[in-house]
């Protein structure tokens, strides 16, 4: 074969597929000769070019050759860049030095890569990081690729690699449970692999129960079946266009809607009569092919038509306890060329197709995450080209882009909106940026284009310390946790420090065009919700309440003189049906004060305020500042002449004020009133609740019985002594 | 030497079977891996087609039984 003379200038100026095909003509020599030297300087190599070329030198043994010539020493040319450093990793990974092929792929900053080719590289260190027996390091390269990719061969791979971890050690997992059944009408084989890994990059461990293909309604239907032997904490319904009969649709359109809506609900009905669960429906997707054109969506027996029908009744008579995909509207998003594969469908029963499956599994996430108090609270978002475009300091109140002059400042315009609307349904805003604090209110004080202004942000951090020490101190300040922060910030040295310093905190890749800000932050749908309460769109004002209590707290002499001069008032009551949307939603985010953060779903509260056999309360307090609403909750067992607390929980706006023995008081109080001889209170730990551990033996129980993650401690009535507070009682509720 | 489709398929095969050791030749086929079942084919051809930008015809795959088939389908 001749050879072909390849021009080294235009190569490195050559796309990826260029390099590719010219790859695949190259000989050995040319590899090491032309290749080689110039590997670090090809602008536009990634992943694919990194694995072919790896291939090659594997095929024609030359790596000892490269490593001979010093290529793979850290002092090469190589070692300058990201695909460079690869390209070495990959060598020592064929020579067998999997020790010095991991120091290369831990030097390498994967997120300075694009999305396509940093994913790839983190499963590849993951790999050698399980040969090596480094399950840790394994699992932490895996959850970055899998909680960032939507690539369904990526995930397959995270997938196959979190088995792999599993064999060299069980990972703890008593505190991320979550039992899931999946009751489908078409397979899923080729989801599971992909829930398990997205749910486990989040900290979810999943035991999945799946019925046999399309056997659903048996499942439903037979009190014996696996499925309630199984005891699921949610039932996820995966249901899609291919299951409906269309055949007696041409009949009677409105019949076939409503005998299809009423089956699903009946399904909803036994499901949560026999079980204590959630639900997730997936509404129904649409069919891509319709043979009547036009006509399927506004024909009266049109089937697109139908199905948006039968998709909105569902939506209307949803129970508490379900909760919607919106499958049509995924589908759109995703797009049918990445939605249909009607190949998979007639080979293997999977709906949608394969590379569909991820933006499925994600959207499911969302909801597990809610559901799991993981939903993140605060926002922390720099200024400079994040919120405007332009630098305060530098352009000055004129030269930012912010506003409808310009389509830069239109779109930072939007993005801004956009963070307006997180902020009313109770997404709390933070800034952080490197400026000086007068530059930087500037913009919110006296830029007629600004959407946000100063009084939308809980915490505003403008000065010249490290991220990092800011985002500590808003921590710190809102008592909250680093693992319910999001960091947007358009720097990726900033984003690159807050990952590697604040591992807890979620980082934003953000595109460098400010026009899809808005879709990079959504994507990861961080702030899904499954309740929407009044105190939502107050959450804003209460941490802003918060920060005025801490400066009071600085100028008081003492602890007591500051409690004192809150003039603190609390009202409380029995657990009503009104209020049951918020006490759930305590119920679900509450991670620090939570002695036993048992989550109840909503049907299990309302059960336990319809019977006799509990006593609940709840607590609400106010104070100079404003009123905080409901942040404290108790939920007692009576079993007789023994009472025991199921829940005792309190908000962490209302932590440090007392708050807890003004309701340990109450609930002792009313204990002796029902002629109660004990109480039983139980301390369940979990990653979180560490600061309530001595609660019950600092108030004087004793314990009753103690295992590794459960502590029982009692008290008999009659010796409990009241700490006191300096909370007034308001009234009785 | 392994042709550089030989050796690609090879890639795959060793992720989708889980055994980073494995290799195959044309002649490897589902009887030499237990591994190897019908969601194990599915995910292979995928994968293929990522990899070679092809798509391969429902006829082939319901019948893929070793990696030469797989081979003389796809382009060199």
């Amino acid at each position: 074969m001749n050879s072909i003379t390849l021009d080294v200038a235009k190569l490195k100026e050559s796309n990826e597929a260029t390099l590719l095909a010219l790859l695949e003509l190259s000989e050995s020599t040319a590899l090491k000769e032309v290749w080689a030297p110039i590997i670090h300087e090809l602008r536009h190599a990634g992943c694919k070019f990194v694995e072919r070329f790896a291939l090659k030198c594997d095929a024609d043994d030359i790596w000892d050759a490269l490593c001979e010539k010093c290529y793979l020493s850290s002092e090469s040319a190589w070692s300058e860049t990201l695909v460079g450093k690869w390209c070495q990793a990959k060598g020592f990974e064929a020579l067998d030095r999997d020790a010095e092929a991991l120091s290369r792929y831990e030097s390498l900053s994967l997120f300075s890569l694009n999305e396509r080719d940093s994913m790839p590289v983190a499963l590849d260190a993951a790999h050698v990081a399980c040969r090596l027996k480094k399950p840790l390091l394994a699992e932490r390269f895996v959850a970055i690729a899998t909680q960032n990719s939507n690539d369904y061969n990526t995930l397959q791979r995270a997938a196959k690699l979190y088995k792999r971890i599993d064999r060299l050690e069980q990972v703890n997992a008593k505190n991320g449970v979550l039992r899931c059944a999946l009751l489908f009408s078409s397979t899923t084989q080729f989801l599971e692999p992909l829930l398990r890994a997205k749910a486990r990059s989040h900290g979810i461990f999943l035991e999945i129960y799946s019925c046999d293909f399309n056997n659903f309604s048996q499942a439903i239907y037979d009190a014996e079946s696996d499925l309630y032997h199984f005891k699921p904490d949610i039932v996820i319904l995966g249901r899609n266009w291919r299951d409906l009969n269309f055949s007696g649709l041409s009949d009677d359109p409105e019949k076939w809607v409503l005998e299809n809506s009423e089956e699903i609900q009946q399904h909803w009905r036994l499901i949560l009569s026999r079980l204590n669960c959630r639900i997730l429906q997936q509404g129904f997707d649409l069919p891509e092919h319709t043979s009547d054109g036009q006509l399927s969506a506004s024909g009266k027996t049109g089937r697109l038509r139908a199905i948006r029908a039968l998709n909105a009744s569902l939506v209307e008579n949803k129970l508490a306890l379900v909760s919607m995909i919106d499958f049509s509207g995924l589908q759109a998003r995703v797009g049918f060329s990445t939605w249909s594969d009607e190949r998979m469908w007639f080979l293997a029963r999977q709906h949608p197709a394969p590379d569909g499956l991820p933006f499925v599994v994600s959207e499911y996430l969302a909801f597990l995450r809610a559901i799991t108090g993981k939903t993140k609270k605060l926002l922390v978002l720099d200024l400079d080209n994040t919120l405007w475009g332009g630098v305060i300091g530098e352009d000055g109140l004129g030269g930012i882009k912010i506003g409808q002059e310009t389509p830069q400042g239109e779109s930072f315009r939007a993005f801004q909106e956009y963070l307006l609307e997180l902020k009313s349904r109770g997404v709390l805003l933070a800034v952080c940026s490197k400026n000086n604090a007068y530059d930087a209110k500037l913009p919110f004080e006296r830029h007629d284009g600004m959407v946000l202004s100063l009084d939308d942000f809980v915490a505003f951090k403008a000065n010249w310390q490290s991220k990092d020490a800011s985002i500590i101190q808003i921590a710190e300040e809102l008592n909250l946790g680093l693992d319910s922060f999001v960091f947007v910030d358009d720097n990726a040295a900033e984003r690159a420090l807050i990952r590697r310093k604040l591992p807890e905190v979620t980082v934003i890749e953000l595109p460098d065009e400010p026009a899809d800000y808005k879709s990079a932050l959504e994507q990861g749908r961080w702030f899904e919700a499954i309740h929407v309460s009044d105190e939502d769109a107050n959450r804003t004002q209460d941490y802003c309440n918060q920060a005025q209590r801490r400066n009071l707290q600085k100028s008081a002499s003492s602890l007591e003189d500051y409690l004192e001069s809150l003039g603190m008032r609390a009202s409380q009551g029995v657990v009503d049906s009104q209020r049951l949307d918020r006490i759930a939603q305590l119920v679900h985010r509450t991670n620090q004060f939570n002695l036993t953060s048992r989550r109840h779903s909503l049907e299990a509260l309302s059960e336990m305020i319809n019977t006799a056999c509990y006593w609940t309360q709840w607590f609400s307090l106010s104070d100079q500042f404003g009123d905080q609403g409901i942040v404290g909750l108790v939920l007692v067992e009576i079993r007789e002449k023994e009472w025991h607390i199921d829940t005792f929980l309190m908000s962490c706006r209302a932590i440090g004020r007392g708050l807890e023995d003004y309701m340990l008081n109450r609930l002792m109080q009313s204990a002796k009133e029902a002629k109660a001889e004990t109480v039983v209170g139980y301390y369940e730990s979990t990653a979180k609740n560490e600061q309530v551990a001595s609660f019950y033996s600092d108030r004087s129980f004793t314990v009753r019985s103690n295992t590794e993650s459960l502590v029982v401690y009692e008290i008999e009535v009659s010796e409990f002594e009241p700490k006191s507070t300096t909370i007034d009682n308001k009234m009785n509720a | 030497m392994k042709s550089s489709k030989l050796q690609r398929v090879q890639v795959i095969f060793r992720e989708v079977l889980d055994d980073e050791r494995l290799t195959i030749t044309g002649d490897f086929s589902q009887n030499d891996s237990s591994d190897w079942d019908s969601v194990a084919t599915v995910q292979i051809v995928l994968a293929t087609e990522r990899e070679f930008g092809v798509r391969l015809p429902t006829e082939l795959v319901a019948q893929l039984k070793d990696v030469g088939q797989l081979l003389s389908a796809l382009p060199d």
